[in-house]
């Protein structure tokens, strides 16, 4: 018995996950490190000192202290509001929509499906003279008819905390769930209201979801150059501005910025270490939803407030799918040439159905390694403190801004000889995405005492079929999660792509991102329509069948 | 897992024909659908694009892995000397170009294009850099670049984002030499130029978002995009300063290519009647002007433009100055003016 869980047959499993990260993600990093320490000279290809010779010049040449000002001060308001909202938000899902706030909180995802450049083109539609949002805001009298929304540090701010609060509601999300209903329903019992309840039970459980919220939020939003160049133009300016005119972005301007991140969306779930978790208590949760009764109320309206705000930019894209303005300005004229010529462009179709491809390759492959990884860590007896360190390590690829992961792994690969290639895109996908299922699945598996694989062993059933009755069906709906959270990234990671495709392979957010000089067309609203759609349909779907959404959390009974 | 990846593998594989690689902008006429299509019936091979969103990008890509599987790419003539200095391009046998005699004489003299005595780039369309403004909103005239320094559009303006146009434009506003100006001065007059804009703008979208939004009324912009913006019914004039900037992107091809008998077919084709002809009258494409001097004498007067050989041209610009120019339109970038009115 003790065999099956020998040292190294653990070892074994988490080889795959951990191979990866140490050769595609490790190494690359300690090479960059090394370079940019050692003075300018040159190995190998004369391209490696020439482009280190750009993150150098960064560090050599101060910004602004307006420049700074702005960097520390917008991001830090976005990140306050993004707290003020997600976790009211994060509340009323975990505690009063319960099975439903999980399938909720998956759909609150599917904004990922629509590139985020296409998000901005529509706050600067909603925002404008004349947009929706601001002509609304001027019939109820809150501003003057030619007061412009766009421009200012609060459409930047705004802009921000649309992208980055589905990181903050997940995060505390996750701690919130845990919180078990029996406890504040004793609480209650003894009569602590809602003040003490929420200051010694429910904040103080949160606070790790709430520094990691934090940290997904403030992080990428420092580094964000689109959001204050295309929304805050040339009054509000930025430290993501000032960044590599040799990075995909659209803004030429030769100085490296180590730490911008193009697209800061990394997905949802850094989980918050540590808490045992207790499955749900089926008899207490229907007598606290007995007692909180028109409560609920106000939480389901705040929640429907919430969704409806995000939906809102989506909504205007499909609307402006349907506009005949080829620059999804006003005014509006009806009609479905973009969807006709969607329809009839078999490139865009073939690209899409590539990245879709490509995508759920690496969705797979991470169910795969990242479910190893983690029975790895948890069934086999590793030591103590090689495991935390591989968690830690787990943390990196998501840590790192996908921009340096690029480039470094591109230097990397093409200093071993292999460069760009099919493989190496699928690689380096992976590798950046398998930290969501190993986590998901790690905590999923905390606390087990794997009783019933034992009991299956003594009666004489093979590992694999233990494997496969006992073990799979508990860990499914998190793996599935976090299959989904892979692939929903992938699908949008423009910047792994980028550097490690292969010349003339392109994917959906490389061709959206190239359009700098054509224009981005309505043809591709259509698009993001049919994608979200399509997404949506696929989540609520799948926790139909699966109840992926209670994967969350801290999990089912039994299995 | 692997076998996961193989049946990826396997389902992006490649056309067994003879592959091209070209490196262009994306949506700049060459990729689109019956462009590829002609091509590729003529050659027996597959055309594939890879897209660059920036001329500084094109170099890093070429050297990161591309020399040795581009064959040809687009850059400006400003960016051509760079390529050739860092190795990166091979001359072009201009012989083996049946249509070269056809393009006009002014581009091919371009010494931006020429190195050692040799050819390196072949002139394929050609711009400017003017002033766009909408009729109907403006009713002074406006005859040049000073328009954009014009305080009676503060609030109404737009400016190009890129530092080359930066830095040239100004330097024409206050007189000075384009290429050799008063640094300090022209800062200066960024900044107050910059008291006008609403924002910069950088990209196609940037640009026609806010003209035809109405939330600019002037600004500088490429020629082919006011023909595009004009042609799908939002009215704007176009406006050619005496001395204009002016632009001209080139093809090149690559160091190492390995299809160099495809890439000469190639640079013929985009060179021919057969494609500049139908390009240059596909408006909605937002086609700069031809190269080839039959087609473009052939279009109709309010599109034709005519290449001044002493004209402003974006080129040839020493790699300090570049370097001290984007350093310049940064810390422009980043002051905060107190904006007009």
């Amino acid at each position: 018995m003790n065999g099956s869980r020998s040292r190294w047959a653990g070892a074994a499993l988490l080889a795959p996950a951990y191979g990866l990260i140490l050769v595609l993600v490790l190494v690359p990093l300690a090479a960059l490190i090394v370079a940019s320490l050692t003075p300018a000279r040159v190995t190998g290809a004369s391209t490696l000192g020439l482009l280190f010779e750009n993150y150098l010049r960064f560090f050599r040449d101060a910004p602004s202290r307006y420049v700074l000002m702005n960097s520390l001060s917008i991001p830090l308001l976005a990140t306050l509001l993004s707290l003020g909202i997600g976790w009211p938000l994060a509340y009323a899902l975990a505690k009063v929509h319960r099975r439903r706030g999980n399938a909720l909180l998956a759909v609150l995802m599917a904004p990922f499906f629509v590139s985020y450049l296409l998000i901005i083109y529509a706050f600067m539609g909603l925002l404008q003279v004349g947009g929706p949002v601001q002509a609304g805001l001027h019939a109820l009298g809150l501003v003057p008819a030619t007061a412009s929304l766009l421009y200012t540090r609060a459409a930047v701010t705004l802009a921000l905390v649309y992208e980055y609060l589905p990181f903050m509601v997940l995060s505390i999300y996750g701690s919130l769930e845990r919180v078990e209903d029996g406890v504040l329903e004793a609480a209650a019992g003894l009569g602590a209201g809602g003040r003490r309840l929420f200051a010694e039970i429910l904040w103080p459980r949160s606070v790790p979801g709430v520094v990691a919220g934090c940290a997904l939020v403030f992080i990428p939003a420092t580094g964000s150059f689109v959001e204050p160049q295309i929304l805050g133009g040339t009054r509000v300016s930025m430290l993501g501005e000032v960044i590599d005119a040799d990075q995909p972005d659209v803004r030429p301007d030769p100085r490296g910025h180590r730490v911008a991140d193009a697209d800061g969306r990394r997905g949802p779930g850094l989980r918050p270490a540590g808490g045992a978790g207790v499955g749900e208590q089926p008899r207490a949760a229907a007598v606290s939803r007995m007692r909180r009764g028109g409560r609920s109320a106000l939480w389901t309206a705040f929640t429907a407030l919430v969704f409806t705000a995000m939906f809102v930019p989506i909504a205007y894209l499909v609307v402006m799918s349907f506009n005949t303005s080829p620059y999804g300005t006003l005014p509006w004229h009806f009609t479905t040439q973009w969807y006709d010529r969607l329809f009839h462009e078999p490139a865009l179709a073939q690209t899409t159905l590539r990245t879709l491809l490509m995508s759920a390759v690496v969705a797979a492959a991470c169910a795969v390694a990242g479910t190893m990884a983690a029975l790895g860590m948890a069934r086999y007896r590793l030591p103590r403190p090689l495991v935390d360190a591989l968690q830690a390590v787990n943390l990196i690829p998501v840590t790192v801004p996908w921009l340096v992961l690029g480039v470094t792994m591109l230097l990397f690969l093409l200093l071993v000889g292999s460069g760009r290639s099919v493989l190496n895109l699928y690689l380096g996908n992976t590798v950046v995405v398998l930290p969501y299922v190993t986590l998901l699945v790690t905590t999923r598996l905390r606390g087990e005492r794997f009783e019933q694989e034992e009991a299956g062993a003594q009666l004489g059933a093979s590992p694999a079929r233990i494997f496969l009755a006992v073990t799979l069906p508990r860990l499914a709906p998190s793996i599935l999660a976090g299959s989904i959270m892979a692939f929903m990234v992938s699908f949008n990671n423009f910047l792994l792509q980028y550097y490690l495709a292969p010349f003339g392979f392109s994917t959906l957010s490389m061709e959206i991102y190239g359009l700098v000089r054509s224009g981005v067309r309505p043809d591709i609203n259509a698009l993001s329509t049919f994608l979200v759609l399509a997404s949506v349909t696929l989540v609520m779907t799948l926790d139909r069948l699966v109840g992926i959404g209670s994967s969350f959390g801290a999990g089912r009974h039994g299995g | 897992m692997l076998a996961l990846f193989a049946a990826g593998l396997l389902a992006t594989a490649w056309a067994q024909k003879p592959t091209l690689l070209v490196a262009n902008w994306q949506g700049y006429g060459s990729d689109l659908p019956w462009v590829v299509q002609a091509f590729e019936q003529q050659c027996s091979c597959t055309v594939k694009q890879v897209d660059f969103g920036s001329e500084q990008q094109l170099l890093n890509m070429l050297k990161q892995g591309g020399v040795g599987k581009i064959d040809v790419a687009l850059p400006n003539s400003t960016y051509i000397q760079y390529a050739i200095d860092d190795g990166l391009l091979q001359p072009i046998d201009v012989a083996r170009l049946t249509n070269y005699h056809e393009l006009i004489p002014g581009l091919t003299q371009l010494a931006a294009l020429k190195s050692g005595g040799q050819v390196y780039g072949v002139p394929w369309l050609w711009g400017t850099v003017g002033v766009g403004y909408n009729p109907e909103l403006v009713s002074a005239p406006v005859e040049g670049y000073a328009a954009l320094w014009d305080e009676q559009y503060a609030g109404k303006a737009t400016f190009n984002d890129d530092p080359v146009i930066a830095v040239m434009t100004a330097a024409l506003y206050l007189g000075e030499d384009p290429y050799r100006p008063d640094l300090a001065k022209v800062k200066q007059a960024l900044l107050e130029q910059k008291r006008l804009d609403v924002t910069y703008w950088a990209t196609t979208d940037d640009f026609t978002k806010l003209y035809t939004a109405k939330q600019v009324v002037v600004g500088n912009v490429w020629s082919g995009l006011a023909t595009q913006i004009q042609a799908n019914g939002y009215p704007i004039r176009y406006v050619t300063p005496k001395d204009v900037i002016t632009w001209v992107d080139n093809w090149v091809l690559v160091k190492n290519a390995p299809h160099p008998d495809l890439a000469y077919r190639w640079i013929d084709f985009m060179i021919s009647q057969q494609f500049q002809d139908r390009y240059a009258r596909d408006l909605e494409q937002q086609p700069p002007s031809p190269a080839n001097q039959i087609v473009a004498e052939s279009l109709p007067p309010d599109q034709r433009q005519v290449f001044q050989p002493n004209a402003v041209l974006e080129t040839n610009i020493p790699q300090d100055t570049y370097n001290a120019w984007s350093q310049l339109w940064t810390d422009v970038k980043t002051t905060p003016v107190k904006p007009l009115p």
